[in-house]
This record gives structure tokens, C-alpha cells and sequence, in this order.
């Protein structure tokens, strides 16, 4: 896949007769390979449609396309295997499941799922390229926030996704380990070729990337180039 | 995939220890509820169906013939020996004609049949005034009541002609005489066969044998009496001894100074001067009454007749009339030929207060009949339990029959129940038992003596029919309306059912509207035990308080149904509360992982990934519940024999498999709901919450939680309230059944076998609630960790945090003792149609057991809560460090070992207690007496120990009298104690032939001799010989007879062929054994006779 296509995207939470718009007629478009950030406000609407992209939600209003397909009108299972092909997450709270070691962790989105290869050599080799391959045996509770996070974005890519999307991958973590978490998903993304997308607050972190989306109370501000190139 | 949900499971131990305990209740409770009880409720069932049940179905009885008591649908035991008359044969007919009737069993209650045996003369040859002594001795198992009858004669001295009564002496009446009563009934033989067997009753002896259609009646117009064809009750209950006397009195009197003598006599009064004079016994002679009933069937079988023995006296009409016997029929005529005389007649009975409402809600006194000088002789201006009634007005007209003897049966073969713990006394065939047990004063008798029939036609008790006849002979005698009540079973009548009493119902009314009788339904009646309060005769001091099984009629359909709906209901409610709890700790696992599977939502697995997930989980547990049950059911099947069907171990099994699999039905369609957009969220799982009131407090605060939460706060709320209900409905029923069901025997029977079972399946629902609320309870101070290390944090105490929690849990207890007692009112109000007004303290009382386990549940979920550390970061319970592991590993081991020990070993205790329940009851009605001194046990006391221990009483009473008909030592005989004109006894120690393997035991050998003088003896020496020692009695092992004469059928030793016996008694007794006594023991020797053997 190398297209994401967005076409006046909205979405609405309604309830208790008030209308909260978290989106609101977004276009837009990625191509694999891209590193892009999406910068703004607590209440902005980059979570929204960082989840909108990577179909864990679905628009109230416009389409999103993925190579000129619209997964999110197939089935709930269909959905399921596009993102377990072409999407990886990365949460800001991690999310790791706190009874699965590091290993098992990044296993968990192999489950029950026919791979070309073997689970468990690229599991451990995806740990090793987080620079975990000492933790495997370890607990949630065991690593520290950035281990932590390092053992989500291999669970992120053990299935070799074509997106990377990451919400807050850093807003957890103190500036240095954020640093390093970033360079991680810069590095990802020039050696697998994946398109990554990730939700920051941090306009110095935002900075860095090829491309930068501000948004502000659901609307687009800006769609520029950033300052690497 | 087995992996994942292992790790799961195991590294959340505290969660995973809940689990394994739940499936432990849940399986231990199903294995006792499906796999065992089960099998008990069967047993229940039978027991209900086969012993309690009466041999018919209705009961049609003349207009006018209920008494009192049965305004309380009670029966007398018995009643139908006290009814007389009423319905004609042609009603009858139309009865039997009436489709659907199976049997029609009519009853036609002759009367009492008057009897004589003579047992031969005096021989008195000496001039003199003779005194002849006639004592009966009636034991009526309380006491023994002795009558002694006087009658004074001159043999060859004095000159009686044209002299009067004044004179106190009559004309010689030198008889050994004795006279009894049977009552006679008429029965149709085949209806009779059809009801009770009682062609399979029939003894084989002699040419006994049942009625055939040839067995007709027939008038003897020149002898004026009626011939019917009898057969004979074998067994006889009265235990009366007669014994005659013939004194010589010391008054000198010769031919010379006879008339002077006489004079005088008169002048000093006749007969009561006489009475004051002392006399020498000349001769005796004693009989029991069972003898004596003996000896007459004994001719009527036509033995006697061969010898012609049989000496009619035609010279005693005069002196007859002084015996205060003047309708004795007998002395007019051929002694085969008897009168009746008697009529039954029902007691009266007047309803007062029991002195112990509790035990016998029933109580009854006994209104005694007082006679006027209008009544017939013997009963004349004298009080009687029973209203005498003459057969005939006139004495002339009394009806005289021929009995021609057919048969004998033997009533304890008739196919009714005969076990004296379930005896339902509606069938006539036994003497009703009455059992002693409080004096005047109300001072209870222990042990309480079971009272004897006296023989007497109107006392308490009476015999049941002592000969039967054919209703035709009946109504030839008794005229019009010979039959007094009708028996009636009803075809496709088994079981206890709202069917069958449809069914009876309907047969009744048809009955009913054609003949006009009226009916009753015994299906389905219980023995129901009620106190009666006998007062005295004649002046004499008062029994006192006699506590008999009556017939409650109908009862026993609602305790059955109750009892079946309470324990369907109690095993149903432990299954929906078994449903609940796995249905809510498998919603509260869901809530608890939602996050987390919103994450492998989002990382790419499928919906139906996650459904699959919770099946495997489910199945799992299920698994486990199934081999822990088969585990424990095995084990329970191995160590107590207890016998499970193969099905009924394989559902118990199955259901824990099933309703675990069940129970993850629901949360895997709640996997639907979860949006792997949630997994972006933080905060709050639950967006919406309800509130009520505004916060202003800790209650308040639990309260809008409690609210808020309300689906799953709904959840625990069931899963208490259901077996509050059925708590509160049981504990109602078992009250409101109190006064039917403690105080009747088949309720108290049904209450012990059924009650701890119900309490048993009570106790698990509620600790399965205990485990539901904990369970909810758990996970929301789960979710709250984050609120209450915010409420540590801003400095609330650990208490206020623990009352905040507990709070919640009382307000599940709360709404669920509401919840549970409206549906307790509602089940009530569908059973009975009315509000239990009178109960309604203890009901609401119940209401606080929910609240108890709402706290009970919530204790260990606040202790979690206070332990929150205000900064504790997520995920800090969860662990794997090798320590914590073993530890933990050792708690669920152990935990595990002591919840199956401890089930396993109620089982094992509980499991043979049942076996052993219904082996006692086994046991008892295997020796069943056949004759009416069985006491009736309760129930309660079917527990093994009590047996035995009443038993061995029995026992002991037996043998420890020495109230012997006498004894003498082993070094002198019969003829020593004065009984050797009836029979010479005598025995002695020989050499033992006997090879004794065992140690500690002897052989002892007697060899005795007897022969019979006056009249026939049955002796069966293995039978009718016993040793005694002590307490304890042995058998003989061997038995030689060395010379026997005149012995029929191997039983009696006949006095016609001078019978005579000499045999060898081989007996093993213990090596320290030196006295000993020789016990024989038969029907003719009464209370037998001892020889005493060494010092």
C-alpha cells in the first residue's frame, strides 16, 4: 500500500444532545515512506485522526481511501487483517500487556495468524533492532517507560507493516528517551520503508520531520515540508 | 493460544485463586446436588410411593359413619373394625360396575363370634364343697388385669334339688372350659384376593386352601343355624391366660349334717360366706388365650372330630347363667356350632387440647359408654369404651352358625405394608398399635409400652378379624345391608399426582351420584401420630395418654409435591446462581481486560480472535469443573459404595462443562462492543455514569457508584437474592408444613432426609454469591485504583476508604435482600395464594443474610483497596518473580487440597449415612413382627445406632423376665412343680458330640425328655429351645432326636398317640458359661418354661 487518501474527513461524538465536532473536513494524503508529525493542541483532533487513519475508528462524514480501497466499509475481520498487514501502532500509554513478557508481548499480533516466516526468530530479531534483545524474558512491569515503548514499536513491527502510526510515542517518556524513541522510529522508517505518522506535542520533536500537520479545535491549520529533508 | 490465557491466568494470582475456588464450589456443589442427592430424592420418591401407600384408593362408607375426628381429615387406625352395616349389595354391584374401578373390595363386619374349648373334667370324687376358681389374666401391655369368677358345688354330699341360689352353690360344673371372641368379617374372596393377596396369604397346612366359588353358605333349617365357610387368621394377638382351680373347702360336711351345714351357709350369706372360707387345691389347669383360640380352630380343621372327643355337657344350663356368661350360646348345643352375639361398634372420641401442642397437634379423649340395666349381662349398668351392640334384640334370634373351616392365612403375608416405621393403619388385618406414653399426671413412661387387644368386643383396641367369610354368608345373616365400607382402587392410579387425584376424583363423585354413599380419598395418606387420653371404668383410675399412628388422609400428596417443588426449586436456584456467578466473573473479565483487548484490536486481531479467546478460557474451567466433579463422585463411588448411575455421573460432569461454556456466551458477544478506538482513550472505561443524589459523604459517594455501575452491580444483586428467595420460601414451607409435616411421620421422615439437602444446596448458592460480589466487587476497586490512591492521596484514613468499599457491598446486600424477598412473596403467593402474615418477622428476617454477604463478599476486595500505595504506578500486582511464584504456587495447592479434602470427607460421612438410612429401614421391615407388639419407631431413630441400641432392649425384655408358666431345676421334672398331669419335662447334661474349632467357646449338650398328658404341644426343638445365659441366648447348632412318638407334621406331639420326644440339644456358648438355663418356648406353653442348669 502506498497511499492513504483522505477526503473530507469528519467525525462528531454525539450525546446527551451535544454535538462535539473532533474533526472537521480534513483532505488529505500520505504516501509510504513519508515521516510525518501532526502537531496541536490537547483537543485538536490529531488523536482523532491518527485513529481514523489507521481504521480504529471510523468517520462520521468522508472517506479514506488506502490505495484507492475503502477498507473501513468491509467487515469488522477485514479491517482486522488490513491493519495486522499494513499497520503498526505505537500508544502513548504503551499498552503492553502486563501478564506477557517483552517477548510474548511483541508476539501477540502473530497469534493465530499464517506468516512466511518464523514467529519467533522475527520476534527476537525485532527485539534486537529495539535494542531489547537482553529484556525478552521480562515483564511489563519489570522495564522502565522508554524499554517499554521500545517493546511497543517492535510489537508494532513484527508484522512488517507498511504504516507506522504512533500517538504521543514520546509524552510519557523524559526528553532524552524521547529522543531516543524517536530516532528508533526515524531509523524504521529509512531502513523498512514505511510511511510513519506520528501525534506530538513537542514542536521541536515535530520539527524534525519531512513533513508537519498542525491542527487546531479539528481543522488542518497548515500542511508544510519541515526542516530535514 | 493455551499459553496466552495460562500466562494470563497466572501471573494475576490473587484473580486466579477466586477462579479456581469458584469452579471448586461450582463442582462440589453440582457433584452433591446433581451427582449424590439426586440419588437420594429417588430414594425419597420410592419411599413415598411404595411404603406410605395404602392398599386402596377410596374408601366408600355409609352416610353417617365419619366420626369426629375426621372434620381434620384424620383417621382412626382401624376404623373399619368399628363400622357395622350399611350398604347393600346391591349398591355394591352398581359400584363395581362403575368403569375404572379395578378393585372393589367390600367388607361386611359380622360381628363377635363366641367360642368354647373344653379341655376336658375334674375328677372329683370326694364328698365335699368344692370351690372352682376361674382366673383370667388379660396382659394388655401395660398392665396385667386379673379377673377371678367363683362358682361353689357339693359333689356327692348334699342334695341340690329345689333348692335355690341363696345356698351359694350350684350344680357341679367340673369343665375345664375356657371361652373367647373373634370377630367375623365378610370379605368378596376374589375382590379381597385382587386388593391385599390375601389367596397368596393362605398357609399351606393341612387341607387349608382359599375360598373357591363352591365355598357357599346354606341355612340348616332343622338345626336353625347358618353354615358358612371361614378361613382363619393363623395368628392370635390377645394375651390372656386362663387358669381354672378346683378347691376342696375346709368346711366339715357329711350326708349326715349336709342340710345343718347348708343352713348355716345360707344364714352367713351363700356364696359371699363361702368366698371367706379357705379350700386345698385339688386341681389346676391353665391355658393361654392363644392356646385356647388354638384348640378351637383345632377342632374346626377336624382333627378332633376323628376322636370324637368332644363331650357335649347338657347338664350345666342352670349354672351357665352364673358364670356371668348367660349368652353363652355354646352350652346348648354342638360345640362347632357359635353365635354372634356382638356387633362393632366406633369409639367415641371428643376433641380437647394437647397437653404438648408441638408433638401431637391431634389430641383426643376417649368418651366411655355408660351402660343402664337395659344392657346385656355382662356389660349391664357398666361404663365401656364401646357401645354394645346386640346382633338380635331377643336373645332367641341371636344367629347361630356352623363355621366350615377352609383355611388359615397368615395376615403378615398379605401384600400391605407391614413395616411398623411406615405402617399405615387403614387395613384392618393387624391390631392397631397404641403405645403408652404419658400417665394421668402427664409424666411421660420410658420406655413407652405398646398396649395389647384384650379380646374384650368393646375395649379400646380392638382384634382385627380373627375369621373371615363370604359376603354372601354375611348377608344372609346380617340381612339388607350386610357391608360396611367398600374399598376401592382405581385403575392407572400409581403415583402421587395432581393426575391421579383427578382421576380419583372423578370416580368418587360417580360413586357418590349413584349410590348415594359417601366417599373418601385415601390416596396419599400419611401415618400421623395423635395422642388419645383413656380414662378409666367402672370407677377405675385412668389410663392416661396413648399415642397411636392415625391415618392422615390426603397429606402425603402435599408434602410430596412440596417437597419435590422445594427441592427442584433449591437444585434449579443453585444452578441460575451457579450461571450468574460464571457469567458475571466472566463480564467482570471482560470489563477488566477491555483495554486490553481494545489494544489487540488495534494491533490487528480479529473479533472473533477475542471471542475464541474467552471460549478456550471458559472451556478450560469448564473442563476442570467436569474432572474435578468426575474426580470427586469417583472418589465418593469408590469409598462408600454408594451407587451413581452411569448417566447421572456423566451429567454432573457435563453440566459444570456446560454451564461454563453457557457462561461465556455473553461476554463473547460483548467482545462485539469493543471498539479498538477505546484503546486510544485514557482515563474513565466508562464514560457514563448515573447519579442520583449529589455526593455529600461516603455513603452517598458508595451509593452513586453502586448506581452508576448498575448493570454489574445488578449481576451480584441476583446472584444473592436468588437463594435469599429460596431460603426465605424453604424456611416458610418447612414452618408452615410444621404442623403436617413434624408431627406425621412420613413429613418428619421427609424433613430429615430432604432438609439438610436443601440447606447443603442453600449454603453453596450463597457462598457462590459471596464469590460474585467479590468477584464485581474486585474489579471495581480495580478500576478505581487510580480515585482511591487520588482519596489517599488527599489524605482520606485507610477506614473511610475500607467503609467506602463496604459500603457498596451493603448496598448489594440491600437491594438484593429487596430483590429476594419480593420474590419470595411472589413464590409464596403462586403456591399457597396468600401472604404469609404470621411469618412475615423471621421472612424479613432473612433479609439480612444478603446484606451479611454483600459485606462478606466485599471485606477482601477493601482490604485490596487500603492497600493502594497513593503512588503505586499500573500493573504493580502483576509479577513473576521465582519467589512470589512458589509461594503462591504452595497457597494454591494447598488451597486446593483443603477445599477437596474437606468436600471429599463430608461426602464420604454424608454419602453412607444415606446408604445406611435406607439400609436400616431395610432392615427393619425385613424383620418386620407379623404380630402387633412392633413398636413404632420414628424415623429419626432409623440412625444405626438407635436400632441397635432398641433392639437389644427388646431383646433384653425378652429374655429377662423370669415370668416363666414355670420353672423347675435340671435335677427334678415337670411332675415336681405340679404340672405333671399335663405334661412331663424333664432334661439333663450329656457328652457333647459337638467338635468346638473356635477358642473361648464350649460345646453343651442336654438331652431332654417330654411327653404330653393332657392335650396336644407343638414342639420344633431347633425353634422352640434356647439356651440362656445372662442377657444372652443361643440357638441350638445341632439337634439329635432320639426317640419321638406321635409327632405330626414335625410339630405337634399329638396326645391321642401319647406324643413324646427325647432328643439331644447340642448348643455353643462361651467357655465361662457353668448355669445356663433351658428356655422352651412355643405356642402352647405360652410364656414358656426354664430349666435352671448348675448353681
Amino acid at each position: 500500500m502506498n497511499m492513504i487518501e483522505c477526503k473530507n474527513l469528519t467525525r462528531f461524538y454525539e450525546g446527551d444532545g451535544t454535538k462535539t465536532i473532533a474533526l472537521r473536513d480534513v483532505n488529505l494524503s500520505f504516501m509510504k515512506g513519508e515521516f510525518t508529525a501532526i502537531i496541536g493542541p490537547s483537543g485538536s483532533g490529531k488523536s482523532t485522526l491518527l485513529s481514523l487513519l489507521g481504521t480504529l475508528d471510523k468517520p462520521s462524514e468522508g472517506t479514506i481511501a488506502y490505495d484507492n480501497e475503502e477498507i473501513l466499509k468491509k467487515s469488522k475481520s477485514k479491517i482486522a487483517d488490513f491493519r495486522f498487514q499494513e499497520i503498526g501502532f505505537i500508544f502513548q500509554q504503551f499498552h503492553l500487556l502486563p501478564t506477557l513478557t517483552a517477548l510474548e508481548n511483541v508476539l501477540t499480533p502473530l497469534f493465530s495468524r499464517k506468516v512466511p516466516y518464523n514467529k519467533l526468530e522475527r520476534a527476537i530479531e525485532v527485539l534486537e533492532q529495539v535494542g531489547l534483545q537482553d529484556k525478552e524474558n521480562s515483564l511489563p512491569s519489570q522495564l522502565s517507560g522508554g524499554q517499554q515503548q521500545r517493546v511497543a514499536i517492535a510489537r508494532a513491527i513484527v508484522h512488517k507493516p507498511s504504516w507506522l502510526l504512533a500517538d504521543e510515542p514520546t509524552g510519557n517518556l523524559d526528553t532524552e528517551t524521547g529522543e531516543r524513541i524517536y530516532d528508533l522510529l526515524r531509523e524504521l522508517n529509512e531502513q523498512e520503508g514505511c510511511g510513519v505518522l506520528f501525534v506530538t506535542h513537542d514542536p521541536a520533536l515535530a520539527a524534525k520531520a519531512n513533513r508537519i500537520i498542525t491542527m487546531k479545535d479539528g481543522i488542518m491549520l497548515s500542511d508544510k515540508v519541515g526542516a530535514t529533508p | 493460544m493455551i499459553r496466552f490465557i495460562w500466562q494470563n491466568w497466572w501471573r494475576r494470582k490473587e484473580r486466579f485463586i477466586l477462579l479456581i475456588i469458584g469452579a471448586f464450589i461450582v463442582s462440589a456443589g453440582l457433584t452433591y446436588l446433581i451427582g449424590l442427592s439426586e440419588t437420594n430424592k429417588g430414594t425419597i420418591v420410592d419411599t413415598l410411593q411404595n411404603r406410605w401407600t395404602a392398599s386402596y384408593d377410596i374408601v366408600v362408607r355409609p352416610e353417617g359413619t365419619r366420626s369426629v375426628t375426621e372434620n381434620k381429615k384424620l383417621l382412626e387406625p382401624n376404623y373399619l373394625s368399628g363400622l357395622s352395616g350399611g350398604i347393600s349389595l346391591e349398591q355394591y354391584e352398581t359400584i363395581k360396575a362403575i368403569p375404572g374401578i379395578e378393585v372393589a373390595a367390600p367388607i361386611a363386619m359380622l360381628g363377635y363370634t363366641s367360642y368354647s374349648v373344653n379341655y376336658g373334667q375334674v375328677e372329683l370324687s370326694e364328698p365335699g364343697i368344692y370351690r372352682r376358681i376361674m382366673k383370667t389374666t388379660v396382659n394388655n401391655g401395660i398392665g396385667e388385669e386379673t379377673e377371678i369368677r367363683n362358682y361353689y358345688f357339693p359333689i356327692n354330699v348334699w342334695d341340690l334339688k329345689n333348692k335355690g341360689s341363696e345356698y351359694g352353690v350350684a350344680a357341679p360344673y367340673l369343665d375345664f372350659l375356657v371361652d373367647g371372641q373373634s370377630l367375623l368379617a365378610g370379605i368378596d374372596p376374589e375382590q379381597e384376593a385382587k386388593l391385599v393377596g390375601l389367596d397368596e396369604a393362605i398357609m399351606e397346612l393341612g387341607t387349608s386352601r382359599y375360598f373357591v366359588d363352591s365355598d357357599t353358605y346354606y341355612f340348616d333349617e332343622d338345626k336353625g343355624y347358618h353354615e358358612i365357610p371361614i378361613i382363619v387368621n393363623k395368628t392370635a394377638y390377645v394375651d390372656k391366660l386362663e387358669q381354672i382351680t378346683f378347691e376342696k373347702l375346709d368346711i366339715e360336711i357329711n350326708e349326715e349334717n349336709a342340710d345343718a351345714v347348708m343352713n348355716k351357709v345360707r344364714e352367713n350369706g351363700g356364696e359371699d360366706y363361702l368366698d371367706t372360707l379357705s379350700g386345698e387345691v385339688v386341681d389346676t389347669f391353665s391355658v393361654t388365650g392363644k392356646e385356647t383360640f388354638h384348640a378351637f380352630i383345632n377342632r374346626m380343621t377336624g382333627v378332633d372330630w376323628e376322636t370324637g372327643e368332644v363331650i357335649v355337657l347338657e347338664e350345666n344350663e342352670e349354672e351357665k347363667s352364673e358364670v356371668e356368661d348367660p349368652l353363652e350360646i355354646t352350652s346348648h348345643v354342638d360345640e362347632d356350632v357359635s353365635g354372634i352375639v356382638f356387633k362393632p361398634s366406633p369409639l367415641e372420641y371428643q376433641e380437647i387440647s394437647s397437653p404438648y401442642a408441638d408433638r401431637w397437634p391431634y389430641t383426643y379423649q376417649v368418651v366411655p359408654f355408660q351402660n343402664n340395666a337395659d344392657t346385656v349381662g355382662v356389660y349391664q349398668n357398666k361404663e365401656t369404651f364401646r357401645e354394645p351392640k346386640l346382633i338380635a334384640e331377643d336373645y332367641l334370634d341371636l344367629p347361630r352358625m356352623k363355621p366350615n373351616w377352609i383355611g388359615f392365612y397368615e395376615a403378615s403375608n398379605l401384600a400391605i405394608s407391614m413395616d411398623p416405621t411406615t405402617e399405615l393403619p387403614m387395613e384392618t388385618y393387624r391390631p392397631a398399635s397404641a403405645e403408652y406414653v404419658m400417665d394421668v399426671n402427664g409424666n411421660p413412661i420410658n420406655p413407652p409400652k405398646q398396649l395389647k387387644p384384650t379380646g374384650d368386643p368393646y375395649s379400646f383396641l380392638t382384634d382385627p378379624p380373627g375369621m373371615l367369610t363370604t359376603i354372601e354368608a354375611a348377608a344372609n345373616i346380617l340381612g339388607e345391608k350386610p357391608i360396611s365400607a367398600i374399598r376401592i382402587k382405581v385403575a392407572g392410579v400409581a403415583d402421587l399426582s395432581d393426575e391421579s387425584q383427578a382421576i380419583l376424583e372423578q370416580v368418587a363423585s360417580e360413586i357418590e351420584n349413584r349410590t348415594g354413599l359417601i366417599t373418601d380419598i385415601t390416596l396419599g395418606s400419611s401415618p400421623q401420630l395423635a395422642l388419645s387420653y383413656v380414662p378409666g371404668l367402672n370407677g377405675g383410675e385412668d389410663i392416661g395418654w396413648l399415642q397411636q399412628p392415625w391415618v392422615n388422609i390426603g397429606s402425603s400428596i402435599s408434602i410430596f409435591k412440596e417437597t419435590k417443588i422445594g427441592f427442584s426449586g433449591v437444585v434449579g436456584s443453585v444452578i441460575a446462581v451457579a450461571i450468574v456467578y460464571v457469567w458475571a466473573s466472566g463480564i467482570v473479565n471482560l470489563l477488566a481486560r477491555r483495554k486490553e483487548f481494545a489494544v489487540l484490536l488495534s494491533i490487528g486481531w480479529r473479533p472473533r480472535q477475542l471471542s475464541r479467546l474467552l471460549f478456550f478460557e471458559s472451556s478450560i474451567i469448564g473442563i476442570f469443573v467436569a474432572v474435578t466433579s468426575w474426580m470427586m463422585l469417583g472418589f465418593v463411588y469408590i469409598s462408600s459404595d454408594a451407587t451413581i448411575s452411569f448417566n447421572r455421573f456423566l451429567w454432573t460432569g457435563l453440566f459444570g462443562f456446560i454451564v461454563y461454556v453457557f457462561g461465556s456466551f455473553i461476554p463473547m458477544l460483548l467482545t462485539r462492543n469493543i471498539s479498538p478506538y477505546e484503546a486510544m482513550r485514557t482515563g474513565e472505561i466508562s464514560g457514563k455514569s448515573k447519579r442520583i443524589f449529589q455526593t455529600k459523604g461516603i455513603n452517598r459517594m458508595a451509593f452513586n457508584h453502586f448506581i452508576g455501575k448498575w448493570k454489574r452491580s445488578f449481576l451480584s444483586v441476583i446472584s444473592i437474592s436468588l437463594p435469599t428467595a429460596l431460603l426465605a420460601v424453604f424456611l416458610y414451607i418447612t414452618f408452615r408444613l410444621r404442623g403436617i409435616m413434624y408431627t406425621s411421620l412420613l413429613g418428619e421422615y421427609v424433613a430429615l432426609e430432604i432438609g439438610p439437602a436443601h440447606y447443603v444446596a442453600i449454603l453453596v448458592s450463597l457462598v457462590i454469591a459471596i464469590l460474585t460480589t467479590a468477584e464485581i466487587m474486585w474489579q471495581n476497586v480495580s478500576e478505581r485504583r487510580e480515585e482511591i490512591s487520588l482519596l489517599q492521596a488527599i489524605g482520606w484514613k485507610r477506614w473511610s476508604i475500607r467503609r467506602l468499599i463496604l459500603a457498596e457491598g451493603v448496598f448489594s446486600g440491600l437491594f438484593a435482600a429487596l430483590i429476594g424477598l419480593s420474590l419470595a412473596f411472589i413464590i409464596m403467593w403462586g403456591l399457597y395464594g396468600a401472604f404469609p402474615a404470621e411469618e412475615i418477622g423471621f421472612i424479613l428476617a432473612t433479609g439480612l443474610i444478603p446484606v451479611v454477604i454483600g459485606v462478606i463478599g466485599t471485606i477482601f476486595p477493601a482490604e485490596r483497596a487500603v492497600r493502594i500505595i497513593p503512588n503505586q504506578g499500573m500493573g504493580g500486582n502483576i509479577t513473576n518473580r521465582k519467589a512470589v511464584e512458589k509461594r503462591l504456587k504452595w497457597v494454591v495447592i494447598s488451597t486446593s487440597v483443603l477445599l477437596v479434602g474437606t468436600f471429599l470427607m463430608t461426602m464420604i460421612k454424608v454419602a453412607p449415612n444415606i446408604e445406611q438410612a435406607n439400609d436400616g429401614n431395610e432392615v427393619e421391615y425385613a424383620f418386620s413382627p407379623t404380630e402387633g407388639e412392633a413398636s413404632v419407631k420414628e424415623p429419626k431413630d432409623t440412625d444405626e445406632q438407635n436400632v441397635n441400641a432398641d433392639d437389644a432392649d427388646d431383646e433384653i425384655t425378652l429374655i429377662g423376665v423370669d415370668d416363666y408358666l414355670f420353672q423347675f431345676n435340671s435335677s427334678q421334672t415337670s411332675e415336681d412343680v405340679g404340672w405333671g398331669n399335663q405334661l412331663f419335662y424333664a432334661a439333663k447334661e450329656v457328652e457333647s458330640t459337638l467338635v468346638i474349632a473356635e477358642s473361648g467357646m464350649k460345646a453343651v449338650a442336654i438331652e431332654f425328655t417330654f411327653e404330653v398328658r393332657d392335650s396336644d404341644y407343638d414342639i420344633q426343638p431347633k425353634r422352640n429351645f434356647t439356651l440362656i445365659h445372662g442377657e444372652e441366648s443361643y440357638s441350638p447348632e445341632k439337634v439329635t432326636i432320639l426317640e419321638v412318638e406321635g409327632w405330626e407334621n414335625e410339630e405337634w406331639l399329638l396326645e391321642r398317640e401319647d406324643g413324646k420326644m427325647r432328643a439331644v440339644l447340642e448348643f455353643k456358648v462361651p467357655e465361662d458359661v457353668e448355669s445356663y438355663g433351658l428356655v422352651l418356648k412355643n405356642k402352647t406353653l405360652g410364656y414358656g418354661v426354664l430349666i435352671k442348669f448348675g448353681k
